[in-house]
């Protein structure tokens, strides 16, 4: 086997995951402000970056734990330095060509040139250190784990001395030199003697334990509580401590993130500038939640699956839907308490700073609504781990799945705001409904729309949606055994992507329809104000009781189109003087006004021309106009129901 | 009289993966109280049959049966009455022995630990072992006395020995499994998949091989032998080209045939004692041999 031939062979296994870390770096190229969703893009980029590529650099090597293959590597006539080499490259490679998208998306998303240096030297760092963490943990997870920590560790030393150089000219102007070749030189210092320590750990390794179970992860840990260690009754207790022991590296990892948030404290007296602190803690919990979110979701039964745990788990008298529910709660209950611990201490670090920034990155909600983020993700996390073997692959495809989803979903609400789809929707609501709709369904309508700050209702709408079907799906691939290939996971994809367009279709349409159907109403009416106005009526003739026209007559002084006319119940309009208290309608005309026209639509609703109607005296409760808007027509329902007819342009 | 619910019944059995078809038109029915076999090459399906027995697989065709019960309908109540060990033995690695068979037997009604014990110290394991260090014949050790322990009513074995060292593989067929089927004489069915089908020799009553996921051979074990025969004979002058209409195998070498005949043993005999041979022997193949013919013919 030629050296082509084995390093082909390596780069196939890291296709998909590169694929995934490319593309996360070639979203950062668009200019769009944020996904379908409210998630920034810059986050979302961030987190793949952040985690994608320590992942990507521990791959090549993780895999050989993984599927079981680093004896069989190690037993060819081949030596392991040139083995070394040949990795590397595959590595160097898969992370230069996918760094190279985020480069080019640095700049949009408002990198600096010290932060694109920095994140230079971190991935120098990263990739230079994987292949000996890897080794050292004997697991693409473990590898990916040490290496994260590793970088906080790097970030709590070189933050406070990066923080002196000046972010907007790295080396042009106000840059100290001495320092920034310092710590270039240290990473580089640093990433060779990785380097060198992972080559020679390949060289001594030895291949002790059983293949994919022999991961660091999965090892004892003496501090591992009593409490955790199975009963001879009580099965699903036991099940519960289980799934609490697969996800003890979960604790772990809270730990030290809690441990570096600690670290800090001290660091804020030493280092003149305290602005970074905040950024770290947020960046803290973002990194720590992401990653505990993911491997809550994925590591419990992706390592089962590796170790063949599952489909043994699976022949005893327990019935599968109750392990599954045991599962998917623990996960989900485990992730959440990992990532409220950090967020609480960095809380309590940072005060209400933290949430208030931490909200900003996620259509400005408040932090703690945002933070539902990470039980979502666990749950995404946990559907990939079923439809596939393995954890290292369901993390990777994790936040791809999400991203599908959450795309469909935002094309579902781009069509419902289509005018085509208006005007579907329009004309089938007219043949059952009347309009102008009251005002309680503009404001149920309008509360599912995403607004910044507005964020809770418009997402637990979509995750009332797709939570349910991913839930069945998820049980019915956690019960199936899982083939190699992606085409079930895809299928399944696919009919996520097709419930999310509908809901984001759904839940837009009405708010949408809404609103076109009133400025068309409201435009009819201008026009027969206009008309009114037109014909110059006699101001003696128009008297309290009221003076009427018929739409015909008006329609003389203004075309009025056939659909325009369908609306209007009566021929006759009602045209009052100005300053009448219209009782039909019960608001006063406004002193701008010349006539006030009352006409009469279907179903009841009877309209006035309001002209800047900028108080909030008109209705009560859910009906009661809000301040500030700028409403031209008002409408009042026979059972008493104020609409208005929002005729903003 | 009733006759009793079989423990295991299939009709016409199909699953495939993909386009591939593993298993195709299997019928099979296993009285309780017997040892069935289920024989076959790498890939004729015996796993893949064993799967849809428990529910790990949903026959795409035709349907399985455990104790009358339908693996998905009534999937614990099928699970509480057999045990499984698969053909790749794996555990929680932070796990001892002690805490395995805890975790295991927390999900049964019914757990020996007299059984546990003995079995325990007959293969040598260290119940606080981690089961991490255990080799690979170690763990498959544990998972049979897992098994046993339940005192099922059934127990699925896909490949139980392989990685056991002989000393071991012999005591667990010889006493373990015997032991077993002692313990309610005539109730406990096992259901085994080998391709050491020699060391079954003495256990098995009826088998099936399998090939390409259909059945090639069903008989009792016993019936085989019968039916299943080696003739050997040797002439004064070269061996009379004869023709064996039933003759699975024909091998003719100077003054000796050899011939391996499927039924009609008596007839072959008979035949060859007209042609006068130097010596004339007859014996039963052995269930490996029979294996052996039925495949490679």
């Amino acid at each position: 086997m030629s050296a082509r031939v084995r390093m082909m062979a390596d780069a196939r296994s890291l296709f998909w995951p590169w694929c995934i870390v490319a593309a996360a770096g070639i979203l950062s190229l668009l200019r769009l402000a944020r996904l379908p969703g409210g998630l920034e893009l810059d986050v979302v980029a961030g987190i793949a970056f952040c985690i994608g590529f320590p992942l990507l650099a521990t791959l090549s090597f993780g895999n050989e734990f993984q599927f079981g293959t680093l004896s069989s590597l190690l037993s060819q006539p081949i030596e392991r330095s040139r083995i070394w080499r040949e990795k590397f490259a595959v590595i160097v490679l898969a992370v230069v060509s996918a760094a190279i998208a985020y480069g080019f998306g640095a700049h949009r998303m408002g990198w600096g040139m010290r932060d694109i240096a920095v994140g230079a030297l971190w991935l120098m760092v990263t990739v230079g250190s994987s292949a000996y963490w890897t080794l050292v943990a004997r697991s693409t997870i473990g590898g990916v784990v040490l290496n994260i920590l590793q970088s906080m560790v790097l970030v709590l030393i070189f933050v406070p001395q990066l923080n002196k150089i000046d972010p907007s000219g790295f080396g042009v102007r106000h840059a100290r030199i001495e320092l920034q070749l310092a710590i270039g030189g240290f990473a580089t210092a640093y990433a060779a003697v990785m380097l060198y320590l992972g080559r020679r750990k390949l060289l001594r390794f030895q291949v002790a334990g059983a293949g994919s179970g022999s991961n660091v992860l999965a090892m004892d840990w003496t501090m591992m509580p009593d409490l955790l260690r199975s009963s001879a009754s009580g099965a699903s207790l036991n099940l519960v401590r289980k799934e609490l022991r697969l996800l003890w590296p979960l604790a772990l990892l809270t730990l030290i993130a809690l441990g570096a948030l600690l670290a800090v404290v001290p660091l804020r007296f030493l280092s003149g500038d305290q602005s970074w602190f905040l950024t770290f803690g947020i960046s803290a919990v973002l990194i720590h939640g992401s990653l505990t979110a993911i491997l809550a979701g994925t590591l419990s039964l992706g390592e089962e699956r590796s170790l063949g745990l599952h489909t043994w788990n699976m022949t005893q008298p327990v019935s599968i839907f109750r392990q599954w529910a045991i599962k998917v709660v623990t996960v989900v209950f485990a992730g959440a308490v990992c990532s409220s611990a950090v967020v609480l201490m960095t809380h309590l670090l940072f005060g209400p700073a933290f949430l208030q920034q931490f909200g900003v990155m996620f259509y400005g909600s408040s932090g703690i609504s945002s933070l539902a983020i990470f039980p979502l993700l666990t749950f995404v996390a946990f559907w990939c781990a079923t439809g596939m073997n393995g954890t290292v692959r369901a993390a990777f495809w994790c936040l791809p799945v999400a991203a599908v989803v959450l795309v469909a979903y935002g094309f579902g609400v781009s069509t419902g705001m289509g005018r085509t789809a208006v005007e579907v929707v329009r004309t089938l609501t007219q043949a059952v409904h009347p309009f102008p709709f009251s005002s309680e369904f503009e404001v149920m309508s309008s509360k599912l729309m995403w607004s910044p700050g507005r964020v809770v209702v418009p997402a637990l709408w979509l995750i009332a949606w797709l939570l349910p079907l991913a839930a069945i799906q998820s049980y019915r691939l956690f019960r199936s055994e899982v083939r190699e290939g992606m085409r079930p996971l895809i299928r399944q994809a696919l009919v996520l992507m097709g419930i999310g367009f509908l809901s984001g279709f759904l839940q837009i349409v009405p708010a949408a329809a809404t609103r076109t159907m009133h400025q068309n109403t409201a435009e009819a009416l201008m026009g027969i104000s206009r008309g009114v106005t037109a014909m110059e009526i006699d101001p003696a003739a128009v008297s309290e009781s009221g003076y009427t026209v018929s739409l015909k007559a008006v329609s003389n002084s203004v075309a009025l189109s056939d659909r325009t006319r369908s609306w209007f119940a009566t021929d006759m309009l009602v045209i009052r003087p100005k300053g009448a208290v219209l009782r039909d309608t019960a608001f006063e005309p406004l002193q701008e006004a010349r006539y006030v026209i009352t006409a009469e639509l279907h179903g009841g609703w009877k309209c006035a021309f309001v002209d800047n109607l900028f108080t909030d005296r008109y209705g009560e409760g859910p009906n009661r106009i809000p301040r500030g808007a700028n409403y031209l027509f008002v409408c009042r329902s026979k059972d008493g129901k104020l609409g208005w007819l929002d005729a903003t342009p | 009289m009733s006759v009793p619910t079989p423990a295991i019944q299939l009709e016409n059995l199909t699953y495939a993966y993909g386009r591939a078809e593993a298993v195709r038109d299997l019928n099979l029915t296993v009285k309780p109280g017997r040892c069935y076999g289920l024989f076959g090459r790498n890939g004729a399906g015996k796993t893949t049959t064993m799967k849809c027995l428990l529910n790990l697989l949903r026959p795409q065709r035709g349907k399985a049966r455990v104790f009358g019960m339908d693996p998905n309908n009534d999937e614990v109540a099928v699970k509480r009455r057999l045990a499984y060990v698969p053909d790749q033995v794996a555990f929680y690695p932070w796990m001892s022995v002690r805490e395995t068979l805890d975790y295991l037997a927390s999900f049964r009604q019914q757990w020996n630990t007299k059984t546990e014990t003995e079995l325990l110290e007959r293969f040598r394991l260290d119940p606080t072992k981690k089961t991490s260090a255990l080799s690979k014949g170690q763990k498959t050790q544990v998972a049979l006395i897992a098994a046993v322990c339940p005192e099922t009513d059934l127990l699925v074995l896909d490949e139980p020995t392989s990685g056991l060292d002989p000393i071991v593989r012999r005591e667990f067929i010889e006493t373990v499994i015997g032991a077993y089927q002692e313990g309610n004489p005539g109730q406990r069915t096992i259901l085994v998949s080998t391709h050491l089908i020699a060391e079954f020799e003495g256990l098995i009553d009826e088998f099936t091989i399998l090939d390409g996921g259909r059945a090639v051979l069903t008989l009792e074990a016993d019936a085989a032998r019968e039916r299943f025969q080696k003739i050997r004979a040797r002439f004064t002058e070269p061996a009379p080209d004869l023709d064996f209409a039933d003759a699975l195998h024909v091998h003719r070498s100077g003054r000796e045939l050899d011939l391996v005949v499927s039924a009609g043993g008596m007839q072959a005999v008979e035949t060859l004692q007209q042609h006068r041979p130097e010596s004339l022997s007859a014996e039963s193949l052995s269930l490996e041999e029979i294996f052996v013919n039925v495949l490679q013919p």
